[in-house]
């Protein structure tokens, strides 16, 4: 019975708590994000066109047709919330491997690279990743895809290639991560541009 | 261009030894209750906690008691958790129409935020309501990270003090989240937000894409949530796919940042235990074996990644130079995504920057070797606790060896303190493989198919939840039998270790300071820390070789046939 006191303190506890972590924290913080960027999504990056939310390079889309630049692959279901899961094949699994191998046949030489056979597929475009949302992807898995897309929006070869190294990011503090480009992005210009051709 | 990513991690490693010093003294002077910068603002908000908790502020506790007040304050916070959120679905800000927990998936979320684990059994956008994040979620979140804390400095006050005393809990508590959880949280949260992570109470946006239909992208508390996740080493993620998700981690400098903010604490108390003890040479020894120690493995499993996968690298055509890409994000890049989630399992944190699935068998049993031993550094607080019980264990080991008086610090280590040490570290295999084999001879649900990577999916899930991780592999267990099981290793493997530790340091606070003779075995050499390191590795190894041979290892040997 000495220790009834400490019923009342860890109840107290949890109520002041409660204030200062559950309620002050968050609102606070979720309120001057919003204010500082005057903007009820804070500081996320969401593309507009003609007013309308169409994108976000955080979040990628499923873009399968032939004139835009494909997103790895996923399991995700984009549109929907629930799954989005990555890959859950072991290493040595059989179905990691032919997964893979079905990939490659499709990219070497096949749509995706519009039969370009001069490269190698890298494994950045033929493997999930962890997130299952990844909108990046590397300068080479941007690079075997410009004769397809080129031929099928009608936009040069060397645009495409300039628009994939101007919208190259680069490793933080040159060293942290390796260079890539968001899709997203990239395929808000392909659209603009055939929007604008039209 | 592989050589100059490495040094990426060298970078990681150079800011966190600048900044720890900072940090360390700061949490040596809260703990010590000597005027800090922030006393101005919390000192009239802490005086307000502790008139209402009643306990009188300047009453030092003794461990029994310490104990008690620890106890009870997390069975209250816990109960009330688990309330919230089995009734969320008829609770305000329920935006996407979370519906109840069950009451056994409430139970194994509660028991593993509770506990520090945050192992997800569940799906954080759809089945967790914003009211829960903030009054279930976030509460259990600084409430555990502040409860590994103070248990940390009990126990240096307890090598410290010669009056019976461990400190007073509630002040300690209050002070962990007041002075050091959430400053620095507020002050991760804005970073994060400038970087590009949403930070509001818009709980979505609804995209209309060029592609058609419209997505919903997740918005809400996520860098509130994910700088208490990293700093507080919790782990549980905001979002879906855990930190790789671009909402939670949107560039190459956020996983940069957050690298850091998961190593800030357990590397910074560290050097708050030498300040606090007035030694610095005892907490260069610990440095050199934490520090080593990570090191080895974060660059193992780095190089084993960037040599990718010898099974797929027999398929024609496909280019291997990038390292093994399967499961990672590409703005991480395969060296740095690695490194991330290597750091994230040692700090007990189990954030997921990249799919552990996928990770090479080899890259599998450094991440399980890492949980198994838990303290290098280990999660905040507990990380620091654990590696001075392997210490104790040590010092008694080495002085049986050489014919002297085990001391530390000196203060005689007796029976009574090997004992709880005993306890305290062979609880972590207990509930490790008591599950295993239940769920290997039973079966539950279906879930066990008996391949040597089920296997280690199977041993991860329970490791992890016996090393109050939460990093998980992909293993279908959001079913009775594993949010129940999980739920009670979770509880266990904490609070049995933590009521040991604080019988330990009740102990020690009994005990006279003696001089320091020349009868006693150094600890602040490196002869020491070499020492530390051999018994830390041959106790894992003694503990845990069998388990690693059935699953990963058998896995590893599979993948070598295709060398």
């Amino acid at each position: 019975m000495k220790y009834i006191k400490h019923v009342r303190g860890s109840i107290t506890l949890l109520f002041s708590m409660l204030i200062i972590v559950s309620v002050i924290y968050p609102f606070a913080t979720a309120y001057i994000s919003t204010y500082v960027y005057h903007s009820p999504y804070s500081n996320v990056p969401v593309i507009y066109h003609n007013g309308t939310a169409i994108g976000s390079p955080d979040m990628v889309e499923n873009f399968t047709q032939p004139w835009f630049f494909h997103p790895r692959p996923s399991m995700t279901d984009y549109f929907s919330l629930s799954s989005n899961s990555s890959s859950n094949y072991g290493p040595v699994s059989p179905v990691l491997y032919n997964f893979t191998l079905q990939l490659v046949k499709k990219y070497y030489g096949g749509y995706i690279s519009f039969n370009n056979t001069t490269t190698t597929i890298p494994i950045n475009m033929v493997s999930y990743s962890s997130s299952g949302v990844d909108p990046d992807i590397t300068i080479l898995s941007a690079l075997i895809q410009i004769p397809r897309i080129s031929h099928y929006s009608g936009i040069p070869q060397k645009d495409l290639l300039s628009m994939v190294t101007n919208n190259t990011v680069a490793p933080f503090l040159t060293v942290v991560g390796i260079p890539y480009v968001n899709i997203v992005t990239l395929n808000t210009y392909i659209y603009d541009i055939m929007q604008n051709a039209q | 261009m592989i050589y100059s990513q490495y040094i990426s991690i060298l970078l990681t490693f150079l800011v966190l030894a600048i900044l720890i010093p900072i940090i360390g003294r700061y949490i040596a002077d809260v703990y010590q209750e000597k005027t800090t910068i922030l006393d101005v603002l919390f000192y009239p908000v802490e005086a307000w906690i502790y008139k209402l908790i009643g306990t009188d502020s300047k009453k030092s506790m003794d461990w029994k008691e310490y104990t008690v007040a620890l106890v009870l304050t997390n069975i209250t916070f816990g109960i009330f958790a688990f309330l919230i959120l089995t009734q969320q679905g008829g609770l305000p800000l329920n935006y996407f129409n979370s519906p109840d927990m069950s009451f056994r998936l409430a139970f194994h979320t509660s028991a593993s935020y509770l506990t520090n684990t945050d192992f997800q059994h569940f799906n954080p956008v759809t089945q967790i309501s914003m009211f829960s994040e903030m009054f279930a979620i976030m509460l259990l979140m600084f409430v555990s990270s502040a409860t590994g804390l103070v248990v940390a400095v009990s126990l240096i006050r307890g090598i410290k003090n010669s009056n019976g005393k461990i400190g007073n809990f509630y002040i300690d508590f209050v002070r962990s989240i007041t002075r050091i959880l959430l400053p620095f949280s507020i002050l991760t949260t804005f970073l994060l937000v400038f970087m590009g992570v949403p930070d509001t109470l818009t709980p979505y946006i609804i995209l209309h894409p060029v592609t058609g239909g419209s997505s919903i992208m997740p918005l809400g508390l996520n860098a509130a949530h994910t700088s208490i996740e990293l700093l507080g080493t919790n782990g549980g993620s905001y979002i879906n796919g855990g930190n790789s998700n671009p909402l939670s981690d949107p560039s190459n400098a956020t996983i940069f940042l957050e690298t850091l903010m998961m190593l800030l604490f357990p590397f910074s108390l560290i050097f708050a235990y030498g300040e606090m003890i007035k030694k610095k040479s005892e907490s260069f020894v610990l440095f050199i074996v934490t520090f080593g120690l990570l090191l080895f493995a974060v660059l193992s499993v780095v190089n084993i990644e960037m040599q990718g996968n010898v099974m797929l690298s027999t398929i024609p055509h496909l280019s291997m130079s990038s390292g093994n890409f399967v499961g990672k994000d590409t703005r991480f890049g395969v060296v740095y995504g690695s490194f991330a989630q290597t750091v994230s399992v040692y700090t007990n944190t189990g954030a997921q920057f990249v799919n552990i699935d996928t990770m090479l068998p080899g890259s599998q049993i450094f991440l399980l070797f890492g949980m198994f031993i838990q303290a290098v550094p280990g999660g905040i607080g507990t990380g620091f606790t654990y590696l001075l019980l392997y210490l104790l264990l040590s010092v008694f080991l080495g002085g049986l060896m050489v014919g002297r008086t085990p001391e530390y610090i000196g203060k005689k280590i007796g029976v009574k303190e090997i004992k709880y040490t005993s306890l305290a570290l062979i609880v972590h295999p207990i509930l490790i493989i008591t599950p295993f084999v239940i769920a290997l001879l039973f079966n539950p649900f279906g879930s066990v198919t008996y391949s040597p990577h089920n296997l280690t999916e199977l041993l991860y899930e329970f490791t992890s939840e016996a090393a109050n991780n939460g990093s998980s592999m992909t293993l279908n267990d959001n079913n009775a039998f594993y949010n129940i099981a999980g739920g009670i290793i979770m509880l266990l493997s904490r609070f049995i270790p933590i009521v040991a530790t604080l019988a330990i340091a009740g102990s020690l606070s009994n005990k006279k300071s003696l001089p320091e003779r020349g009868g006693s075995m150094r600890t602040d050499s490196i002869t020491f820390a070499l020492y530390l390191i051999g018994v830390i590795i041959i106790l894992g190894a003694l503990m845990f070789l069998p388990v690693i041979v059935i699953g990963p290892l058998r896995d590893y040997l599979r993948l070598s046939h295709y060398g």
